[in-house]
């Protein structure tokens, strides 16, 4: 007897109607797919490609809330998806078979308290009072929130991160059990260890229940050690269906769509080490594939940190010990209107022309205290000084923006006008600049974000990558010294994050002082020269990467993960403590290649 | 339900969060333990419709009643104190409300006339319109001119220019050339009288009051209990879940106000003082992101709700949103019975009765 798929699509067209009269691109384009039952199937890709859409169809969202008539359906949408053997209908989304988590967990959170928000679909679908009390504590206990229990009834959505939030939107849709969960990106705004919690406790509840999970992820250590096939979607194509064994072995169809491959993954085709024949992609997998790296003396007598965030670091530590201090903070305190307490003395400092990562597990306080720092909030004790000015002057708070940039998570947030231009001359007009400089400023930061041929254009049509680059560039025309970058990578694709990351560090080459908040470890690894780690309101961590990643008590104090290639090394270094701290892909290559004779390892 | 007294036999998702004391209500927040809040939301509602209709009652132009506007307004007051509020929130409303009640107050003192003993009398307006030039004229254009020149503003100007030359030409008489003398409307004079004193002061306490138990049922209430009152009414479910999500929209439009304000301010809008036009500009400049988070917003909404399962007609049943009707609710269901008396009885006033007892 043929065995039911969970998700079966047949040749699928989809195209969105438009406004006017000429008819759009088609989204998606001839996508077959066929999702055993109980699988846990990736799909990746870059922004732009289609998977969210293939996820609303997936759902039966579309076309049946496209509102198009019978006449106009063919033109929009071609194809059959069937759900467990049943056709995708308008039902299909209300029959508690499938549900979706979304990207973004404001939008999904639609009652106001935790209780009532894990009980709304349980209630919809009748079950007693006390089935739906267990199963909502149940997949709270999941996500790893069993504290927020207690007092579930009087927690609002207002007083949770960002993190929590997506947790309890996962956590609302693991108590529904439905057979064929879809998660959209699910873990973009977690922190390292919750994203892991959270992901592992989608793979067990899939073990347990046989849930079918389609996820949809950017990350590819997620995609790679939960999925069991992974399919790349590019300009609305299916590109590639196979396991993630597979799948990152096609580097060049990978990077021709611009797909994120793991750490290990881009060591192994920069340095053609592999094992069995194909790029490691776990941490003993990798220690076999590059266990050479032990043999070279080269490495283990002198790390070489050609090109790397470390050795700016050196230049970077050289310049702080005479550096010049442009944030100081001395017992920053800052409470919330209820009384408790954000921030319970932080003592901070900022050198110029640096590159520091702001760390710390959601909630940590991390993003409050980058509004004292760029004078949004007002501190509720202790000092700050920037640039020598003492922030507790209201007048300085007032004319911080000249000095002190501040970019926010979401670009939607930050534009105003409907062009481009425009939003680069709204800062500056704030600032009384002259109308001769403003446009020689626009001409030249536009030229720096490159978006210059896009200076006329209405910001809404412009990619969420380039919308990124334009709230930097709005920013950055006001001149500041400092720039403050609040999560610049999260729900991006790896293009635009390295897009975003050169920008920074172009910026950070013409002498401006950068502070990043960010949950990408990698990216910490890779660019920045000194991490500042909060927990609980208190500074947990001061010092280098490489100090912080090759000590595990460290990062169990500091609630954070290290980066792959971190990990590795550390696992390297406890049987050969002389071998470097090696925190970078590249420094692996380097290390790798400098060999007398780089060997391949077919196991 | 949310608002009931904390007791240890109820189960943990009921208690309040160790070491938390307010909870997020439809604005701002209340302590958790409000007195307030212990009453059933309908109760709470009724009591305070009928208050406010006795307020109402007792601050009426023809038959006033200061005592009763005064005892009214303790009631209120007692409300206010038991809804929860926080002190700051308490301290921001009292000095919003404060310019409102004093401007209520002048508007009953100097624009509306009541037969009495004369306390003050001022002419205004002789019924016809000058049109002429005056020196303090140039010198009023001067100073406005000045101002904008110097702080760029021009509402400022005009009042700083207006106080000037009033203050100016009470002391000293300008050479004047007038032109012609126009009729127009009637003559204006502002008296006060004491029966016109004394209801100013019966209405600024009455609607004192009442502003004070709108903010109490405000403050003290949530929309899980608007919600399970709504369900106990019998209303139809689709009206229940759209007003959730209409809260839900609010509170959401809230949180992305205060970020792109905070975007706003980072791209120097307090700078430099700003002109009242350059302020609306500012504001209208926010419809922008606004607006596209709305529509995004809006279209994530619905999908989220499709993929809960929702459809409209679906029965939904109650899950720790009503509250029981209980002894207290009784009691303050007798109270307002007895206020609605005093706002549609026959009954001489409470200063009346004084007066008589008197």
């Amino acid at each position: 007897m043929e065995k039911i798929a969970a998700l079966a699509v047949d040749n699928l067209w989809w195209r969105y109607p438009t406004f006017s009269d000429e008819v759009g691109a088609w989204t998606l384009r001839d996508v077959s797919l066929n999702i055993e039952q109980g699988e846990c199937f990736g799909i990746t890709g870059p922004s732009g490609a289609g998977k969210t859409t293939l996820c609303r169809s997936l759902l039966g969202i579309l076309p049946y809330t496209a509102r198009l008539t019978a006449a106009q359906l063919p033109h929009h949408f071609r194809g059959a998806i069937t759900l467990l053997g049943q056709p995708v209908t308008h039902k299909t989304a209300t029959s508690h078979q499938i549900g979706m988590v979304l990207q973004d967990p404001e939008n999904q959170f639609l009652r106001m308290s935790v209780l009532h928000e894990l009980a709304f679909g349980l209630q919809i679908q009748g079950l007693p009072n006390a089935e739906i009390v267990q199963r909502a504590h149940e997949a709270l206990t999941w996500v790893g929130l069993d504290h927020l229990w207690p007092g579930a009834a009087y927690l609002h959505p207002s007083d949770l991160s960002g993190g929590q939030k997506q947790r309890v939107a996962i956590a609302a849709f693991l108590a529904l059990r439905p057979q064929v969960l879809i998660l959209d990106e699910p873990t973009s705004d977690l922190d390292p260890v919750g994203k892991r919690e959270v992901i592992e406790t989608i793979a067990r509840l899939r073990r347990d229940y046989r849930m079918t999970v389609v996820l949809v992820e950017q990350d590819p250590e997620i995609l790679a050690a939960f999925c069991d096939r992974i399919a790349l979607l590019h300009e609305g194509r299916i590109k590639l269906v196979a396991s993630p064994r597979e799948f990152y072995a096609q580097r060049p169809l990978l990077e021709q769509a611009g797909a994120a491959a793991s750490e290990l993954v881009r060591i192994s085709w920069e340095t053609e080490q592999v094992y069995q024949g194909r790029p490691p992609l776990t941490l003993a997998e990798g220690e076999i594939a590059f266990a050479s790296v032990r043999m070279n003396d080269r490495v283990v007598s002198s790390p070489p940190f050609k090109g790397s965030a470390s050795e700016n670091f050196k230049a970077s530590s050289l310049r702080n010990n005479a550096g010049e201090l442009v944030v100081q903070a001395e017992q920053v305190m800052y409470h919330y209107e209820d009384g408790s307490p954000a921030l319970k003395g932080i003592d901070f400092q900022l050198y110029r022309g640096e590159m520091l990562a702001l760390l710390g597990p959601n909630g940590s306080g991390k993003t409050t205290f980058a509004k004292i720092l760029t004078g949004l909030f007002r501190a509720s004790g202790g000092q700050m000084q920037i640039l020598g000015q003492d922030l507790a002057q209201r007048k300085v708070r007032r004319r911080l923006a000249s000095s002190v940039g501040y970019v926010f998570q979401n670009p939607d947030h930050q534009l105003f006008c409907r062009s481009v231009a425009d939003e680069i001359e709204y800062g500056l007009k704030n600032l009384d600049v002259p109308a001769v400089q403003r446009r020689e400023t626009i001409k030249n930061v536009l030229e720096a974000v490159g978006l210059s041929k896009q200076a006329s254009e209405d910001p809404v049509f412009l990619s969420k990558g380039e919308r990124q680059r334009l709230a930097v560039a709005a920013i950055l025309a006001m001149g500041p010294e400092i720039l403050v970058v609040d999560e610049p990578t999260t729900g991006q694709d790896y293009r635009s994050i390295s897009n975003i990351m050169s920008l920074l560090c172009e910026l950070q080459r013409r002498g401006k002082t950068i502070l990043i908040i960010t949950h990408d470890m990698t990216l910490v690894a890779e660019y920045c020269q000194r991490v500042v780690s909060f927990r609980n309101g208190l500074v947990a961590f001061n010092g280098t990467p490489a100090e912080l990643f090759s000590d595990a008590d460290l990062l169990a104090q500091t609630g954070l993960r290290a980066p792959v290639c971190a990990t590795l090394a550390n696992q390297f270094r406890a049987l050969q403590p002389s071998l470097p701290p090696l925190l970078t892909v590249s420094q692996w290559v380097d290390a790798l290649v400098c060999q007398p004779q780089p060997q391949t390892r077919i196991l | 339900m949310a608002s009931r007294k904390i007791r240890a036999s109820e189960p943990l998702f009921l208690q309040a969060p160790v070491g938390r004391r307010y909870v997020r209500s439809f604005v701002f927040a209340r302590r958790i333990d409000a007195p307030l809040a212990q009453v059933h939301p309908l109760a709470r509602a009724l009591f305070i419709f009928c208050l406010s209709a006795a307020q109402l009652r007792s601050i009426a132009t023809a038959q006033s009643d200061l005592l009763g506007a005064v005892l009214f307004w303790l009631l209120a007051l007692a409300l206010f104190l038991g809804s929860g509020i926080s002190a700051r929130i308490a301290r921001l409303y009292f000095l919003l409300t404060l310019p409102t009640l004093f401007s209520l107050f002048m508007t009953w003192t100097v624009l509306n006339t009541v037969p009495g003993v004369v306390l003050f009398r001022l002419p205004v307006y002789a019924g016809q319109l000058t049109f002429g030039l005056s020196l303090w004229l140039g010198l009023w254009l001067l100073i406005v001119v000045g101002y904008f020149l110097w702080k760029r503003q021009v509402l400022a100007g005009v009042l700083l220019a207006s106080l000037l030359t009033l203050v100016l030409t009470h002391f000293w008489s300008s050479p004047a050339w007038i032109f012609a003398r126009v009729p127009f409307f009637h003559a204006l004079t502002i008296t006060l009288t004491d029966r016109g004193l004394w209801l100013a002061i019966t209405k600024v306490i009455g609607y004192a009051g009442m502003v004070l138990c709108t903010i109490s049922l405000m403050i003290s209430g949530r929309d899980a209990e608007l919600i399970g009152a709504l369900r106990q009414l019998h209303f139809p479910q689709p009206v229940i879940f759209f007003l959730s999500t209409v809260f839900r929209a609010f509170n959401l439009a809230l949180a992305d106000y205060e970020t792109i304000r905070q975007a706003q301010l980072v791209r120097a809008i307090n700078a430099r003082p700003r002109s009242f036009v350059r302020h609306l500009r500012d504001l209208a400049a926010i419809a922008v992101p606004m607006v596209a988070m709305m529509i995004r917003r809006s279209s994530e909404i619905g999908d989220a709700l499709l993929a809960r399962g929702f459809q409209l007609g679906q029965p939904n049943n109650d899950f720790y949103e009503t509250m029981p009707w209980r002894g207290i609710d009784w009691a303050v269901l007798a109270v307002s019975i007895l206020l609605l008396f005093f706002a549609l009885g026959t009954h001489p006033t409470l200063t009346t009765l004084l007066q008589r007892i008197v």
